[in-house]
């Protein structure tokens, strides 16, 4: 496998806005995190929902591992393929329990698998170890909908880890999170690199969290006007020219505003 | 950690199904026997646990599942009529013309058998056909639509249109099904008298016993792994998806399930009714279906039993006395039902044994919002 993502030439457009402009991007297998920044418009969660079936392309095209064109497939065949998003909102099942959210996210999906499916066949222990990482296992039994928002969101995290995927893609995971529970995503995050071989894509406008990951060697990409600005380490990133004044400009406006 | 963090309060179930079990399946034959329970009302009953079977499929599929199917009576009617046929056919020749077929095809000039009555001389035939003519019928129909994502009021709407489109062409006389007289004037199954009580005992209990099975069955459903799914579509069948789910595939599955356990119902309901007729098959009473499941309260199975006895007692009670009112009686009781108590009878009995504290009524607080400087790259 030479490319776990290769994005070419991809343009999205909502009836003449163009979303996404001949957008690039390739992700490496061995690469685990991805951040995607960009002020808001840039196309960063357009681009997930391309990856994901919900937006139809005008042209380009997305190869998963080298040869599963991505385009074209229904949302819960991509899922099924190992490409997993979390969306920007906590969209957990409010009347399930955690548990039950995470009997949903685990094991067999298709109809007949499910419908056969016994007690003992639920992966109980898997999502206990995946509950116990992300610091929810004591609340297994409380319905979802009871949770804090920053309990929801790990929640998600956790229904999408217990299912082993391949491309995680998180839609600012820690929006609306205290100092704290940025700081246990964090953590959570650097658990995860460790102990799974996934590659997560994170989109999120949170500088200093931004700046926490990418302290870790990880690489940046700043989409601007749906296309790809600049790539490469934070600092580079950063000190880029481009990025200043596409940014600094927006920074005004919204400083007027 | 129990899978499903619930269990206390499945082992009371248990218990509930018990003695429900007990009281109607036992005790009520055995009290008409004695005597202390009138054949009247022990046929009563019969005719509200048949109709009780038709909400438990409405509860999957719409309680549970949050499908709004707005034509279950066809399913019913389906059932219904399948086993009228049978009845019919085992007694025309002893009708007042001795010809060969039903008397009311004599009425339209018919007097060979036609074709699509023949299989329904056969009790095997037109007890399954009664369950896996209606299941297949909504299978088909789930598959040219759940596929398609026609979803929500689209798919309300067109389940009322095909109700009313079936309610039409069964009344035509041509179609050889009665017209708008239905089916009726029934005389045995498999020869014993359907006037003698001692049937109509045994269809009762036939009717409370495969409701118990039903019931089990479909508790056993909605615990499983497949009932957390269709809960899930009812919430958020968009998020379902994306967990890698088909939940066509779900839909159709319930929608065929709830098929045809109508279908059953109508096979129970028919031979203790005496008759089946397009009134009972069309839009009203598919509406009619809904609201005792809203009444008894949707999502739990015991609201489905609850609210198709009560409702249906309810109104042999009333159209007694004021036939005329019914319907607006009918009406007023849904509107106060959804806006007092969303939840149904079952909600509002347990509001009454504060079980409801159980669940926290209060929304957790909103995320602080984002700082919106902080949403772009900082200089």
């Amino acid at each position: 496998m030479k490319t776990l993502l290769y994005v070419d030439g991809l343009t999205v457009s909502f009836d003449g806005f163009v979303a996404l402009r001949n957008l690039n991007l390739l992700v490496e297998p061995g690469e685990r995190i991805r951040l995607l920044i960009g002020p808001n418009g840039a196309g960063k969660t357009t681009l997930f929902d391309a990856l994901t079936g919900q937006v139809t392309p005008v042209s380009g095209r997305v190869l998963f591992q080298d040869h599963v064109n991505l385009l074209g497939l229904t949302e819960h065949a991509i899922a099924n393929r190992g490409v997993i998003r979390k969306f920007q909102t906590p969209s957990v099942f409010p009347d399930h329990t955690v548990f039950e959210n995470m009997v949903l996210s685990s094991g067999h999906k298709r109809f007949l698998a499910t419908v056969t499916a016994r007690a003992a066949s639920l992966e109980t222990d898997r999502i206990a170890e995946v509950l116990e990482q992300v610091g929810l296992r004591a609340h297994a039994a409380l319905p979802a909908g009871t949770l804090s928002h920053g309990q929801k969101q790990w929640l998600e995290i956790a229904m999408l880890l217990v299912q082993s995927p391949t491309l995680l893609l998180l839609d600012e995971p820690v929006a609306g999170m205290t100092r704290a529970e940025k700081d246990r995503t964090v953590a959570l995050l650097d658990a995860i690199v460790e102990q799974s071989t996934c590659t997560i894509m994170l989109i999120e406008h949170d500088m200093q969290f931004v700046r926490q990951i990418a302290g870790r060697g990880h690489q940046v990409t700043v989409l601007h006007e749906g296309a790809v600005l600049s790539e490469g380490s934070i600092d580079r990133v950063q000190a880029d020219e481009r990025v200043i004044e596409a940014y600094l400009g927006r920074g005004k406006v919204t400083a007027e505003a | 950690m129990s899978p499903d963090g619930r269990g206390s309060a499945w082992t009371t179930d248990r218990l509930a199904v018990g003695v429900f079990a007990i009281v109607f399946v036992v005790a009520l034959p055995i009290a008409n026997i004695a005597g202390l329970v009138s054949d009247y009302y022990l046929n009563l009953f019969g005719k509200y646990l048949a109709l009780a079977i038709l909400a438990l499929g409405m509860d999957l599929l719409w309680g549970y599942a949050g499908i709004l199917s707005l034509g279950q009576a066809i399913f019913f009617g389906i059932g219904a009529y399948a086993i009228g046929m049978f009845m019919m056919l085992e007694g025309s020749g002893k009708g007042v013309y001795g010809e060969p077929v039903p008397d009311f095809m004599i009425w339209n000039q018919v007097y060979q058998l036609p074709w699509f009555w023949k299989p329904f001389r056969y009790l095997p035939v037109a007890v399954a056909g009664a369950v896996l003519l209606p299941a297949l019928l909504a299978v088909l129909i789930g598959l040219l639509t759940f596929r398609r994502k026609l979803r929500g009021t689209y798919f309300a709407i067109l389940t009322q249109a095909i109700a009313f489109a079936v309610w039409l062409t069964i009344n035509r006389n041509e179609m050889k099904l009665g017209g708008t007289n239905g089916l009726t004037d029934f005389k045995s199954v498999l020869g014993f008298s359907l006037s003698g009580p001692a049937t109509q005992r045994a269809l009762y209990v036939v009717t409370a016993a495969v409701l118990m099975i039903a019931f089990a069955l479909s508790r056993r459903l909605v615990r499983s792994k497949t009932g957390l799914v269709l809960q899930a579509i009812r919430d958020n069948e968009r998020r379902l998806e994306f967990l890698g789910y088909n939940t066509a595939s779900f839909k159709i599955f319930v929608f065929g399930v709830a098929g045809g356990l109508a279908g059953l119902a109508g096979l129970l309901y028919a031979p203790q009714v005496g008759i089946i007729t397009p009134s009972q098959v069309g839009v009203l009473p598919s509406l009619e279906i809904v609201i005792w499941v809203a009444f008894g309260g949707r999502g739990t199975l015991w609201g489905a039993l609850l609210g198709a006895v009560s409702i249906n007692w309810l109104r042999s009670v009333l159209t007694g006395s004021y036939p005329r009112i019914w319907p607006i009686i009918l009406g007023v009781l849904f509107v106060a039902v959804i806006m007092l108590f969303p939840r149904g009878l079952v909600g509002f009995g347990a509001r009454l044994g504060g079980l409801a504290a159980r669940r926290p009524l209060v929304e957790p607080p909103m995320p602080a919002a984002v700082d919106v400087k902080q949403r772009v790259l900082e200089p």
